[in-house]
């Protein structure tokens, strides 16, 4: 059974759908494939020997951490939960709110879902898995080492694309380990803010900063609270250092006056960043792994929407949540044995907070369902690499793949083939980039082994993006999983029918959920109106823009960061995230939208201003607010509306063929006709014009040029 | 961005400003959005990331002292399925720039196969350009000037080779798309205009007498 499984578990989850179960115990975590191995083991030694970080490896703090959290079952059964903190995790009943939609596939014959249970059906591509366990069982240690040697004879396949980063990893361990004596040397490095690093105690800025901050804040910092008073004597030594944010916060109130705005920002994105804990620890390492120009994934950083400065004005605020979430997903892993904690909801929140850089590839490598896949067809990919290979000249799509593949992140370190010469000139190598072959063939070996999907551009940037994560045969199994199970079929397809519908759905969501935007991108043209079309032609050309964010799954999108942190939630909870996530965008940018006029001005701020959505905190917050909140989707909610457009669209065609094709044909008729008739003239003008001699045909020749 | 802080249409001291959309197809690859950006922002990155869905982005070029022409552009994807959103670029459009590959023969012939298109499924009075880009490669030619300039007479095309590495033609290939446009006829319609622009572009309805078309035009003053 595939792990993938919709994660918006219900209190009564129990009495609806068995418990997820996992598909076979990890008994080995595979980090970074073949370059680093952590075993369990590892794992606990690690956490012994930086005992001092790793301040809530124990028991007690698990059973802390849940009590810290309101509980969810209790609160939701009451009634609303009131605070924000608990706005992830259920789905209540939509149908009271969609009327419409409800009405229309009433008015289809479509049965329409027990919007009560509608969140535990299991995504359609759940089933396709089912009958795995039983290949997967044996893989436990011995299945590994088999599955390894038969491997071995693919390996020249192989890229290892994170091998580079493996020293990275090791270097950050060691940085980690030598945090203690960074301790005592505050204030950290880069200051937040000027006065930041003034002393003051927990208790005081805890207190100091509650008064000041909004009732959601001051709940989790009251749990907070609450969690670090209770006495815990298993808990090694919490170091004392002045955290970061709640000094920040204190100095933020003494400073209210002189940088009010500022304050209100920081203000604001501390609040974005808090997630229960004022705890910044371990303070940000130095980033020595990644130059100034470029992130740690090898994207250069400034482009024509974003500076250097503005990346580095986020990090300071981001990177301490970054690394004391790394902290948390490792001892949430070694209070698992180095297993993946099976789906739950407080994982999914672990999720949604972002999974870390160096567990990313393979959490969604395993969330997914893609490791199931992975082992169950050892040999599979190589397979299709050299059947790829030996048809490439039959193949049509290899050619626009060669084409796209040079064009995939031409900026980022790892796929870029231009080097800048001494002299200023450019020159490009194309063969020997390892990440451009690994790209190549895993996009030939696509197309082979889905040849009704082929290839479509914009899976080079998904495959592209999955081999700096994964190496790459998990990258192969990790597209084949997108797009087999995740995105609804017919998505990458020659008619691409699947994305033009998923853009009706998103279009209604607005229509629905934010009406003021929908008038804008529509100009005030009903919703109906602009379905009705047979191709579609008549929706907002804001579908232009909007098409690219799902069929890239935000890439190029959204500054990189947020991208991943769009695709940890997607491979853990589905396509519905995507959804969510485009809502977001437009809620996020809604007054930018209102405040403008002229359509194109708005096309040009929806095309635009994700691209500056750096904080990917505040929107993967805005995703997962609940309550009413326009971005709050089931799988149901999408998945009945996409039936909807289907039929609608399915019988518009049918209808359209026999009768009433009338006015489009009339369209094309009198084009044909007017263009014949030009063409005519054209001839007769031609002739004359030779006929009068050379004068007239240089006549001739200047007009047509 | 850069170019939409031009005036809005008409101001009636500085003469009149026009606004037409403008696409780009052709197959991928052949450059579109690198002739683009060339136009709009001279700039060329020697990869440009493949354009997925459409890129919107718009210039202004002054012809003369009194007339100014703001190009709305549309930069598609180039791959041939994406095709199924190509209507909604080329709804209303005024202009196209069919663009192909002088290095790839068969780039040359998806332009005929996109010209064809237009003209059958566009508006007529659609200017079409048909630009023969990368040729400042010329040592790996592949598509003779004569060849495209021939099918471009044949087809009532205006016709240009371009490099936007270079930038050899570019802003020619735009302006001559400018005075190719049927101002004058458009004079009477812009002053009726209100204020704000047309969702899809300036809606040039079709003329009652085929006579007022563009290509035609040009015919008559033989």
């Amino acid at each position: 059974m595939s792990l993938h499984v919709p994660m918006d578990d219900k209190p009564n989850q129990d009495a609806v759908s068995p418990p997820p179960t996992p598909s076979k115990p990890l008994h080995r975590m595979r980090l970074r494939s073949s370059s680093f191995t952590l075993r369990p083991a590892d794992v606990i030694r690690r956490q012994k020997s930086d005992s001092s970080f790793h301040t809530h490896f124990t028991g007690s703090r698990i059973g802390q951490e849940n009590a810290r959290r309101p509980s969810y079952e209790s609160k939701t059964m009451a009634g609303p939960p009131k605070s924000r903190l608990s706005t992830n995790t259920y789905q209540d009943d939509d149908s009271t709110r969609l009327p419409t939609a409800q009405d229309m596939i009433d008015m289809h014959g479509n049965s329409s879902h027990d919007s009560g249970s509608e969140d535990d059906e299991p995504p359609v591509p759940v089933s396709k898995n089912d009958n795995q366990p039983s290949d997967i069982k044996p893989n436990g240690f011995e299945g590994l080492f088999m599955r390894k040697a038969t491997r071995t004879q693919s390996q020249s396949v192989h890229l290892s694309p994170m091998a580079s980063n493996a020293p990275q990893r090791s270097k950050s361990t060691n940085l980690m380990k030598a945090k203690p004596t960074m301790q005592v040397a505050l204030p950290l490095p880069p200051k937040p803010i000027p006065t930041a690093s003034s002393p003051t105690s927990t208790s005081l800025s805890t207190k100091t900063s509650s008064s000041s901050l909004s009732s959601s804040l001051r709940s989790k910092l009251g749990s907070r609270k609450t969690a670090t008073s209770s006495p815990s004597s298993l808990m090694p030594p919490t170091p004392t250092i002045p955290r970061r944010n709640s000094s920040m916060r204190l100095v933020n109130k003494k400073n209210a006056q002189e940088a009010k705005s500022r304050v209100s920002t920081e203000k604001e994105q501390t609040e974005l960043y808090d997630d229960g804990s004022q705890a910044v620890y371990p303070p940000p390492p130095p980033k020595d792994t990644c130059d100034d120009e470029r992130d740690q994934y090898g994207f250069k950083m400034s482009s024509q929407w974003l500076s250097v400065e503005d990346y580095h004005e986020h990090d300071k605020l981001y990177q301490p949540i970054v690394d004391r979430r790394a902290q948390k997903w490792h001892q949430i892993l070694a209070e698992n044995d180095g297993k993946w904690p099976e789906p739950s909801s407080k994982f999914k929140r672990y999720v949604r907070k972002g999974i870390p850089a160096d567990l990313r590839g393979e959490a969604w490598f395993h969330y997914s369902g893609a490791e199931a896949k992975y082992h169950a067809n050892a040999g599979v990919y190589q397979e299709h690499v050299r059947k790829a290979e030996e048809g490439k000249d039959e193949n049509e799509f290899c050619d626009i793949i060669e084409r796209d593949l040079h064009r995939t992140f031409p900026e980022n370190s790892k796929f870029k083939s231009t080097t800048d010469n001494a002299d200023g000139s450019t020159s490009m190598s194309t063969e020997d980039i390892p990440a451009i072959m690994a790209l190549r063939r895993l996009l030939f070996a696509f197309s082979v082994y889905c040849p009704h999907i082929g290839y479509c551009q914009s899976l080079n940037y998904i495959a592209g993006m999955l081999l700096l994560f994964v190496e790459e045969e998990k990258a192969f199994w990790l597209l084949v999983t997108i797009i087999e199970d995740i995105l609804p079929a017919g998505i990458y397809d020659i008619t691409m029918e699947g994305a033009n519908i998923d853009q009706t759905v998103l279009m209604m969501f607005i229509w629905e959920r934010l009406p003021h935007i929908w008038n804008k991108i529509s100009t005030s043209r009903g919703f109906w109106e602009c379905e009705k079309d047979v191709d579609g032609a008549s929706m907002p050309t804001i579908t232009l823009v909007t098409s690219h964010w799902f069929l890239t799954l935000f890439i190029n999108i959204l500054p990189t960061e947020s991208v991943l942190r769009v695709w940890d939630c997607m491979f853990y909870e589905g396509q519905k995230v995507l959804f969510r996530v485009a809502l977001a965008i437009f809620k996020l940018n809604e007054q930018k939208i209102m405040d403008v006029d002229d359509p194109l001005e708005v096309f040009q701020v929806v095309q635009n201003m994700p691209k500056r959505m750096l904080d990917c905190h505040r929107l993967m917050e805005t995703t997962f607010r609940r309550l009413g909140s326009a971005t709050d989707i089931t799988d149901a909610d999408i998945e009945r509306r996409r039936e909807l457009f289907k039929s609608r669209r399915k019988e518009r065609r049918k209808t359209n063929i026999n009768t009433d094709d009338i006015g489009t044909r009339r369209t094309k008729v009198r084009g044909t006709i007017i263009h014949k008739a030009m063409e005519a003239r054209r001839l007769v003008e031609r002739t004359k014009s030779l006929k009068h001699g050379p004068k007239g045909a240089a006549n001739d020749s200047k007009i047509a040029a | 961005m850069a170019a939409r802080q031009q005036q809005q249409q008409g101001t009636p001291a500085q003469g009149k400003t026009y606004q037409f959309k403008l696409v780009l197809l052709g197959e991928s690859a052949v450059g579109k959005s690198s002739l683009v950006m060339r136009f709009v922002k001279d700039h060329f990155d020697e990869y440009r990331e493949s354009t997925i869905g459409a890129a919107f982005l718009a210039q202004t070029i002054s012809l003369d002292d009194n007339t100014t022409v703001k190009f709305e552009i549309w930069d598609t994807a180039g791959q041939e399925r994406y095709k199924s959103l190509a209507p909604m670029y080329y709804r209303n459009a005024n202009c196209a720039v069919v663009v192909y590959d002088i290095t790839q023969a068969a780039s040359l012939e998806k332009a005929k196969a996109w010209v064809n298109e237009l003209q059958r499924q566009a508006d007529p009075n659609i200017v079409i350009a048909l630009a023969g880009n990368k040729c400042d490669l010329d040592s790996r030619r592949a598509v003779e000037t004569e060849t495209a300039q021939e099918y471009a007479d044949e087809a009532g095309l205006l016709f240009f080779e371009t490099s936007a590495k270079s930038a050899h033609n570019v802003t020619q290939l735009f302006t001559s798309i400018a005075k190719k446009m049927p101002l004058d006829q458009l004079a009477d319609q812009s002053r009726n205009k209100t204020k704000g622009l047309n969702p899809r572009g300036v809606d040039l309805s079709r003329p009652a007498n085929p006579n007022n078309c563009a290509c035609k035009k040009s015919l008559i003053v033989l």
